[in-house]
């Protein structure tokens, strides 16, 4: 769906944001994610703003409830929990505004890589 | 390269055909190994964008800018146990790179899932462990059911140490760091961390070694 795909990519924009985020990758599988990138290349239906930049997940179920499933990089500069905490609140604040009639949304946060400081 | 080294048949050339490309999306650890070689150049998405590949990318980094040339000359000059303890700490950074089980971390709404992959967390426990008194890490291991929180967690890792520091010193100051990095990044409930020293690498040379 265009209208979840374009609030996908706000939703990816938005949770780079966070601080201790430094990653957003595909929640999707890798060879899905890039197959879907290499049509949208064909195709031009990117607009300037590629798949690559929609990565969270979000989907809409026949009830109604929204769910979205993000997959993150951290800085282990910040307590990895505190990071996960603050996304999946950013993410439930977005989708309260995006879907006001979508009742209590569904937020899956997973981090997948935690970047050590240099060095270490 | 020695002709060693470009035997197909060497014990460190079997351990890297050996590996299952699932656990790296398909990548395998000579391919991220030439990546890291062209400076991550022109940039790969199939590479960066897997969290598998990217732990392992981290802890190859490691590797090199401690200990690499150090362990290449031992590997083209030492023993066949030596070869095999660096083939293995490589065939080890690409099956704990997997995802594996996930962890959770707790939210106070219901309906947040949060949760951090084994996969990271192990990458975690080998980069506080790696380089302390320029050691290296050779396996890591989380005993016990991480997807359950509270659990007893028992966290099990093998080192290489350098010839002539304290073991126990060494081993005492990783645990410590794994500790540490634990509390700091999970909820995990650990109830021990067990650092076992199953090797010493020697820093020196072959022109020293033959003197």
């Amino acid at each position: 769906m265009s209208d979840d795909s374009s609030v996908s990519r706000e939703m990816t924009r938005i949770i780079c944001t966070v601080p201790g985020v430094v990653d957003v990758f595909p929640s999707r599988s890798l060879v899905r994610s890039i197959a879907d990138n290499l049509v949208d290349g064909a195709r031009g239906t990117s607009a300037g703003a590629g798949a690559g930049d929609a990565t969270v997940v979000v989907s809409r179920a026949a009830d109604g409830v929204v769910t979205a499933t993000a997959t993150i990089g951290v800085d282990a500069g910040l307590p990895t929990p505190d990071t996960l905490r603050a996304v999946g609140d950013e993410l439930r604040r977005q989708l309260a505004t995006v879907f006001p009639q979508g009742g209590d949304p569904i937020v899956n946060v997973n981090v997948s890589h935690i970047t050590s400081p240099a060095g270490h | 390269m020695t002709e060693d080294e470009l035997d197909p048949t060497s014990p460190q050339e079997r351990l890297l055909d050996g590996l299952d490309p699932e656990d790296l999306d398909g990548h395998t650890i000579e391919e991220l190994s030439d990546y890291l070689d062209a400076g991550r150049q022109p940039r790969d998405d199939s590479i960066e964008n897997s969290p598998g590949s990217r732990i392992a990318l981290d802890a190859l980094s490691r590797l090199r800018q401690e200990s690499w040339a150090m362990l290449e000359v031992e590997a083209r000059t030492d023993s066949a146990t030596e070869r095999s303890w660096i083939g293995r700490v490589i065939a080890n950074i690409s099956r704990e790179s997997r995802a594996g089980r996930a962890i959770p971390v707790s939210h106070p709404d219901p309906a947040t899932h949060l949760n951090i992959s084994e996969g990271s967390v192990r990458g975690l426990i080998r980069a506080a462990g790696d380089g302390t008194y320029a050691a290296l890490i050779g396996t890591v291991e989380l005993v016990g059911d991480v997807t359950v929180p509270n659990e007893e967690i028992t966290v099990n890792t093998t080192a290489s140490v350098a010839y002539g520091e304290n073991l126990t010193v060494v081993a005492e100051v990783i645990r410590q760091k794994i500790a540490a990095a634990l509390h700091r990044h999970t909820e995990l409930n650990i109830v021990a961390i067990n650092v076992s020293i199953q090797d010493v690498h020697t820093p020196t040379t072959p022109e020293s070694k033959d003197a």
